[in-house]
């Protein structure tokens, strides 16, 4: 085989495993994407539950201070207002890009 | 070589190539759909937990009276009585005298007293989603 013909060979090889790549990496790309979106859409999900069960919680008086559970984290937390005392929960977690905030009353 | 062998030799050559490509590119998409298939179906329980829960909440907000035994909740309100069930089918539905309102395609739902805290969770296998109703 010439030198020609052996760097077309060579060339073909090199743009087969360039289609390949660019294939894996688009396709991976889209599909951590679509992933990290569940995720997110489940932890704000669980979070809003879990907000929600902290401050039923707080109104039977069984609540704990921080309550953990599923990578999330939520703080129960006293706030007056107008002479109520109503509570707070804040939940904080690492799927979650802001901290979910509840506040409920007795 | 001569020039027959060298072409010979890159159509081998050129044919590996394109069955390696298709082979990792169908390797690729199996995976894809399956991982799209997983996320999907997790998205969907999510979004009829989510639906039951609202329903739950609606119905226990008004409740005048609520009983719980083995095999259903029982929420009395200003709209009637509404009995929460699973059916034989994993069904987790919502139902008023005849009527049935299919809420969610269910593992298993739990629920539980604890004091005047009602908890229920639905398991859905791979995921679960749970949370407690004060009803003191």
């Amino acid at each position: 085989m010439n030198r020609s013909g052996a760097g077309f060979v060579l060339l073909e090889v090199v743009a087969a495993a360039s289609i390949i790549t660019l294939l894996a990496l688009s396709l991976s790309v889209g599909l951590i994407a679509a992933m990290e979106m569940n995720a997110v859409a489940r932890a704000v999900t669980q979070g809003r539950l879990m907000a929600q069960s902290h401050l039923a919680q707080a109104a039977a008086g069984v609540a704990p201070p921080q309550w953990e559970e599923d990578g999330l984290v939520s703080t129960l937390q006293p706030i007056e207002q107008g002479g109520l005392t109503l509570w707070q929960v804040e939940v904080q977690g690492d799927k979650l890009p802001q901290p979910l905030r509840m506040v409920g009353g007795p | 070589m001569n020039q027959r062998g060298t072409i010979a030799l890159e159509a081998v050559i050129a044919s590996a190539v394109t069955l390696m490509l298709l082979s990792v590119v169908a390797s690729l998409l199996i995976s894809l759909l399956q991982i799209w298939h997983q996320d999907t179906q997790a998205s969907r329980q999510r979004q009829w937990a989510a639906l039951a829960f609202e329903y739950l909440d609606r119905d226990l907000a008004t409740a005048q009276e609520v009983s719980v035994d083995a095999y259903e909740i029982s929420v009395t309100g200003p709209g009637g009585t509404y009995v929460y069930r699973v059916s034989p089918d994993n069904s987790f539905y919502r139902g008023q005298e005849y009527q049935y309102y299919a809420l969610a395609l269910v593992t298993d739902v739990n629920w539980w007293w604890e004091e005047e805290l009602l908890w229920i969770e639905l398991d859905f296998g791979e995921q679960s989603y749970r949370r407690c109703y004060h009803l003191g």
